[in-house]
């Protein structure tokens, strides 16, 4: 196959109004994020109405931008892809009526794509995937362990019973003081603590590949409740060690027994949890003792953007999977509906 | 000149092309079907009606809101988007005057959409022949508060969609939804948007910001 794939992608599941152009699933052309982390630190927390307005306001803006810096025109591109979910609806909802708009008007075919899958391929922009394969997907809004056999195959092996990762850093963080979004400041915090409260670790039923953080997020917050209501002094970067210890412990248990009884040699850890050093370090360490190929992706491919979209989308391009004119976006799919 | 027309700021959807301010195809629906699966279907189909290609429409125009956050989003969205992709001018209009227009006549007119406890999104209008002027400011407000500035104008006609529920009692009105094929008439209530800068008129802000705002200030 000679024939160069250029996709335009768009991304607006959550907080994060993205468009990218990516060549041949690969090679980024461009990748423009404008986040609204600023505005939504006011609330604590993303406001998902606020989204969906600051969407509409950068929509067609990244759209241009991402062109321009590619250096490249509407005709040049071979798709559009867009996330069809799973996410904020409202928020998605923008990027999906823009995407059907821009490939109706360009005569473009539409991709959609589902955001974790997205998550996946952002490792597809440095390396190729190996399968099979074990990847785990930790954010804002998910936490899930899957098993892929080759592209574009998924099945879900373990997902969280209640709140994502990453919202029981934020929540955690919220208690002890810290800003919004939770995750960079204990992880950063956490390096000068110790495990000294050793709270419990869920792991669940024995052999589960299921998550649980909302009993973690309460042992921590009833033990800072009791500490206060005693007058003892609380020391933050051991609550906060204590905490991502606990969280890192079952995280990387979970998955290492998931690896190791599905027989695979990769894992890739993807999605913003993915930044957080303990964590990465804990994989980094059992990988090599094990002998498993990991990667996680840089920085600024594991929290949204839309060059992950178009990695994903690469695929489905081949596969011919187009959507229609008639595409809606949707609050929650499940990833196994894009199994191919 | 060809106008390729959109309004989906409440349940009503309404889509057109015109030629030269004239309805040449317009697709209206009262369903309640969301409008992000059917608004680009409908347009495909507008085009596939008069035969015009992509590159035949002139402008666009949109029914900026008040309405349905979601609803309105959805026609800025792709309004902004077509306006961009296929490089042609971006107009809008207010929700409420399109449905004005769209009753087809002259007289004090005052639309209102539901804005929940007793509220109403509203203005009031003075529609005259080819003259279209805004008497009261569109915005949110008490329905009492509406009611008792339309006094003022004996005769003016209250337009709502009566297939929907109002919070209030709005008294006796008259049944309209838009018929967006219509703003062309009135080349006054048509506004000239940048399409990066163009915004929604929510006329309210979001619950979230107006309770952040509220703490600030105590």
């Amino acid at each position: 196959m000679n024939e160069e794939v250029i996709i335009l992608s768009i991304e607006t599941s959550c907080d994060e109004t993205a468009c990218s152009i990516v060549r041949n699933g690969n090679e980024i052309l461009s990748n423009v994020v404008v986040s609204q982390i600023e505005s939504h630190k006011r609330f604590g927390g993303v406001v998902p109405e606020v989204a969906s307005r600051h969407h509409v306001e950068t929509i067609t803006v990244v759209i241009e931008e991402a062109l321009e810096e590619a250096e490249l025109v509407p005709e040049d591109l071979s798709a559009v892809a867009v996330t069809e979910g799973p996410g904020l609806i409202g928020a998605l909802l923008v990027g999906i009526n823009a995407a059907k708009a821009f490939s109706f008007a360009h005569d473009l075919p539409l991709i959609p794509v589902h955001h974790i899958a997205g998550h996946i391929y952002a490792n597809q922009l440095e390396e190729d995937l190996e399968f099979p394969l074990i990847s785990l997907i930790v954010s804002g809004g998910h936490t899930e362990l899957i098993y892929m056999k080759n592209h574009m195959s998924f099945e879900v092996i373990g997902e969280t019973r209640d709140d994502a990762v990453g919202e029981a850093y934020d929540k955690v963080a919220r208690v002890i003081g810290l800003p919004y979004p939770g995750g960079p400041h204990i992880d950063r915090l956490s390096r000068e603590g110790e495990d000294t409260f050793n709270f419990p670790r869920p792991y669940l039923e024995p052999g589960s590949y299921d998550f649980s953080f909302s009993g973690l997020k309460s042992s921590v917050i009833n033990t800072l409740h009791n500490h206060r209501q005693k007058d003892l002094t609380i020391d933050k970067a051991d609550v906060a060690r204590s905490f991502q210890e606990s969280v890192v412990d079952v995280l990387t248990k979970k998955t290492m027994l998931a690896v190791e009884n599905y027989g695979v040699e990769n894992l890739i850890i993807a999605g913003g949890v993915a930044a957080n050093s303990g964590l990465r370090a804990r994989f980094e360490m059992l990988c090599q003792e094990q002998g498993i190929k990991l990667s996680i992706p840089q920085l600024k491919y594991c929290t949204d953007n839309a060059a992950m979209i178009g990695a994903a989308a690469y695929h489905l391009y081949n596969k011919n999977a187009f959507g229609r004119l008639d595409l809606n976006g949707r609050n929650f799919i499940d990833i196994e509906e894009y199994s191919m | 000149m060809i106008s390729l027309l959109i309004d989906t700021s409440n349940r009503p959807l309404s889509v057109a092309m015109n030629r030269d301010g004239y309805c040449l195809a317009e697709i209206n629906t009262t369903v309640k079907k969301t409008h992000s699966a059917t608004l680009m279907v409908y347009i495909n189909e507008l085009f596939e009606m008069t035969g015009y290609k992509r590159g035949d429409v002139d402008r666009i125009i949109v029914a900026r809101g008040p309405g349905s956050y979601t609803g309105v989003r959805i026609g800025v969205t792709v309004a902004k988007t077509l306006a961009q992709a296929l490089d042609i001018d971006l107009y809008s209009v207010s929700s409420l005057a399109v449905i004005a227009a769209s009753t087809g006549r002259d007289g004090i007119m005052t639309p209102m959409f539901d804005g929940r406890r007793g509220n109403v999104y509203t203005s009031i209008y003075r529609l005259n022949d080819k003259s279209f002027e805004e008497v009261m400011e569109a915005g949110y407000m008490s329905l009492d508060t509406v009611l008792s500035q339309l006094k003022k104008y004996d005769g003016g006609i209250i337009l709502a969609d009566a297939l929907e529920k109002f919070s209030g009692n709005l008294g006796t009105y008259t049944h309209a939804t838009p018929r967006i094929s219509t703003v062309e008439k009135f080349e006054s209530i048509l506004r000239r948007e940048d399409v990066h800068q163009m915004v929604p008129e929510y006329l309210k802000i979001s619950e979230a910001e107006k309770n952040w705002m509220e703490r600030k200030q105590s």
